[in-house]
């Protein structure tokens, strides 16, 4: 699973280098983003713009992130593909995870307010 | 014209998944659909490959999973076909929404999407069990 991360303040910007995440992947996406988790990286944005395909066992390694940075933290999506995208809405994840078209948008929304004034 | 047909087929070991849905995606495109559809098309057959593999052979490899593709009479249709064990009649009849308790499951979601995004899904059980999918064709 290649990965490329980065840090713009508080979150931690992981950008999938692949373009499929499928059944045979899923196992091994969780324990690579699980990995930021453990280590206390709870404010995660998830740029998924290389991919071309995601079936729902990615989708389902893509809630297990979620559940496990639960409420210490959040997840916001960057970048997915028009096409990816429905598969979000067929499964009505689109109302469990904010994607955002732009990575600085999904860092945005991870951003208390105050802190952008300040 | 009379009905094309083409037969693809596969170990059961998810990472073979990809060359049905890379190939049946470049059909879709080579056929007419617009991009969207052929996304939902490769969606649909590896939705329904991995289903095979993992609830029907249990993620036992070395069994075969077969994909015919058939284009004719304004239709495509993908038959999904394997040996193990036949889908419980539950499982259809039920949307996987009302089958689960969990608000976020990890999984069992793959019935639920190609309901959705095909014209017509029927399951066979006779001496193998076949899932048949069919997308109306691009009109020209």
């Amino acid at each position: 699973m290649k990965t490329e991360t980065n840090r713009v303040g508080q979150t931690t910007v992981i950008k999938l280098l692949e373009r499929r995440l499928g059944a045979d992947k899923a196992g091994e996406f969780k324990a690579e983003i699980g990995k930021y988790v453990e280590a206390g990286e709870t404010k995660i944005v998830l740029d998924l713009a290389e991919l071309s395909f995601m079936d729902s066992s990615g989708l389902g390694a893509l809630v297990s992130v979620l559940k496990m940075i639960g409420k210490r933290g959040d997840l916001t999506i960057a970048g997915t593909q028009a096409t990816v995208q429905t598969l979000f809405r067929l499964t009505r994840m689109d109302k469990v995870f904010r994607s955002f078209p732009t990575v600085s948008e999904a860092v945005q929304a991870l951003t208390p307010q105050d802190t952008l004034k300040g | 014209m009379s009905t094309q047909r083409v037969h693809l087929s596969i170990e059961s070991k998810l990472d073979h998944v990809s060359l049905i849905g890379v190939l049946v995606r470049a059909l879709a495109t080579q056929l007419g659909y617009g991009n969207m559809d052929s996304f939902q098309i490769e969606l649909a057959v590896v939705e329904a490959v991995n289903n095979s593999i993992e609830h029907s052979y249990l993620g036992e490899p070395n069994k075969k999973v077969d994909v015919s593709l058939a284009i004719g009479e304004g239709n495509f249709v993908l038959t999904i076909a394997d040996d193990g064990i036949p889908m419980p009649s539950k499982v259809l009849a039920e949307s996987d929404e009302s089958a689960s308790s969990d608000d976020f499951p990890e999984g069992g979601r793959g019935l639920d999407i190609i309901r959705q995004v095909m014209d017509s899904v029927t399951y066979e059980r006779g001496s193998r069990n076949s899932l048949h999918l069919i997308k109306r064709l691009p009109s020209h």
